[in-house]
């Protein structure tokens, strides 16, 4: 067997690589460092670059400001909601613009396309006033219902429908007598199951990671989601960085393991959007 | 018979084709477009969140033109915005080139590691760097003391405070924007450099001649997404104010969607915060649109 080393004669393309891989990781590595130590330990000279023995205080403590599993809970709920229907919403009209002949289909196109440019925080004054007009202040369907219809996923779902379904199989379908959804639903969201897989998890990772409309719509500690209550840490009236910082690690953990088993996917995913951007 | 058969069928397709669109259109047109189209008109309105609304014009316009604290936040937004995009997007160009090299082994665990900070929430960034860069026993302080330097109040003072947020910035988007820049890369035919090698081009004149040319859609896409999104920064200056509206003591890095929120969620004013919505849309088209006009320009330049 032999063993190649032959990276070792680049080293200033690996050395660099390294350099970048440790900036990258070593925010999530401290954020463990100082959840498991003491305020006072934080502020020690030389700072603490070693975990300490503190993470279950830690844990205690954040489990005294908020319930973590509810907020686990709250979120996945939101997230694996927001993911499911932004999926099956946009495979659908993608399907529908790729596939599907009827009068206005590219004009409708274009106009959809022309939102892909305008700022999601333009509505959030007016959003706020229809949840409460629809008494959804406070409520997880607040949060899910902004997000179940994404432009950006139409898009991208169009150009998976173009480019892996060929238009042969969907006239077959249709000759067999198959109904237009049935094509849809057994031909043509098999072929972009991988594209559809990352629209999800690009939707999931969004939904968890969302900030400001969840600070806005939510009141009550039973509702908050995990950016919410990371806040709740960060503005407490007697800060500690430990429970800050243990609890943005506790809060990232799903979206970490999802990310370290989905890496292949995700990455890809990102360099697919990129060519068709 | 036959064409009786073709024309039903061709309707059906029509109803299947509205009724597949309707889920999303109907949801968008709710939650999407609605709110904005509101937006403008709750704009002209002096409007308490707790109940008045009173139609008063254009006066919430003519108040934010005049308004001194607009256009601190506008200069704050602008600067955290420039202090951000433009090292990140030339980082990430660069490290594109190397994750390129052919010689490479790993691949897909290098792009995988600079990705990771892609999938931290802006809230954990911040709380985070904030950390880091805290004004008393901070690391970074730490650090600059032992190279002989003067502590900075990262938090206090007003330019190193903007500088913390880009930072925050750059860390979360570069690798994202790396993965963009090197897929285009992988789409320029091999054969240019090919060529460039025969006509004994240097590697900086193929870079410049072949490379840019080539990815310039990549980049203009790239410049655009972080002008819309880098234009509404809102968690990461929340967040190092201590978790409020204030953007710092005196408001040194209060960008103008942190205003936009102070006025609606802390002040109430709804329809002062529209207005500064409209003002923020604008200056995002505008900036947009520089951005068009100035990449017309290289490609027609290049003919």
């Amino acid at each position: 067997m032999k063993i190649s080393f032959s990276w070792l004669k680049q080293p200033s393309l690996y050395g660099m690589l390294i350099a970048v891989a440790l900036l990258s990781l070593f925010p999530f590595y401290w954020m463990y460092v100082v959840g498991s130590s003491t305020n006072a330990a934080i502020a020690s000279v030389p700072p603490t670059v070693i975990p300490g023995n503190q993470w279950n205080q830690t844990f205690a403590h954040i489990m005294s400001m908020f319930d973590i599993w509810t907020v686990y809970r709250n979120s996945f709920i939101v997230s694996i909601v927001v993911a499911i229907i932004q999926v099956f919403t946009s495979t659908l009209a993608g399907f529908a613009f790729a596939k599907l002949r009827f009068r206005g289909n590219n004009a409708l196109f274009g106009v959809t396309m022309a939102f892909l440019m305008i700022p999601v925080q333009l509505g959030i004054i007016p959003l706020y006033l229809l949840m409460a007009n629809l008494g959804l202040v406070d409520t997880l369907a607040a949060l899910i219902l902004p997000y179940l219809a994404s432009v950006f996923g139409v898009f991208w779902m169009r150009q998976a429908m173009v480019s892996n379904v060929p238009q042969e199989l969907i006239d077959s379908g249709q000759m067999d007598g198959a109904s237009f959804f049935r094509v849809y639903w057994a031909i043509a969201l098999p072929m972009v199951r991988s594209t559809a897989f990352v629209l999800g998890l690009f939707a999931f990772l969004t939904a968890w990671n969302d900030f400001a409309w969840p600070l806005i719509i939510t009141q009550t500690p039973g509702n908050f989601t995990a950016q919410v209550a990371v806040s709740q840490l960060n503005a407490a009236n007697n800060p500690s960085y430990p429970a800050i910082l243990g609890g943005s690690l506790v809060m990232a953990m799903p979206l970490i393991v999802l990310f370290v088993v989905t890496a292949k996917q995700f990455v890809a995913g990102v360099m697919d959007g990129a060519v068709k951007g | 018979m036959a064409s009786k058969k073709v024309h039903v069928s061709r309707r059906n397709e029509s109803i299947a084709g509205y009724a597949f669109l309707s889920p999303f259109f109907l949801l968008f047109a709710a939650f999407g477009l609605a709110p904005i189209l509101f937006t403008v008109y709750v704009s002209f309105f002096n409007w308490d969140l707790l109940g008045t609304q009173e139609w008063v014009g254009l006066a919430n316009y003519q108040e934010l033109f005049a308004d001194t604290r607009f256009y601190s936040a506008l200069g704050n937004t602008i600067s955290i915005f420039l202090l951000s995009s433009v090292p990140q997007l030339i980082c990430a160009l660069l490290l594109a080139i190397v994750l390129n090299s052919k010689k490479l082994k790993l691949r897909t665990f290098w792009r995988a590691v600079i990705l990771f900070p892609f999938i931290t929430s802006t809230v954990a960034v911040a709380v985070v760097f904030g950390a880091m860069f805290a004004d008393h026993g901070g690391m970074m302080n730490w650090g600059l003391q032992l190279l002989g330097l003067q502590p900075v109040m990262w938090h206090a003072d007003g330019l190193p405070g903007q500088i913390v947020i880009a930072l925050m910035v750059n860390w979360r988007w570069t690798g994202y924007n790396t993965l963009i820049f090197l897929a285009a890369l992988q789409s320029i035919p091999a054969e240019l450099y090919e060529a460039a090698e025969v006509d004994g081009a240097s590697k900086v004149s193929q870079f410049f001649n072949i490379t840019i040319p080539q990815i310039r859609p990549t980049i203009f896409f790239t410049i655009v997404t972080s002008t819309i999104g880098g234009l509404q920064i809102f968690a990461e200056p929340f967040q190092f104010g201590g978790g409020n509206y204030s953007g710092g003591a005196s408001g040194q890095f209060r960008t103008i969607t942190l205003f936009m929120f102070d006025q609606a969620f802390g002040q109430l004013h709804l329809g002062y915060s529209s207005a500064i919505a409209i003002g923020l849309s604008i200056i995002i088209a505008v900036v947009v649109g520089i951005n068009f006009f100035i990449s017309n320009k290289l490609v027609k330049g290049d003919k």
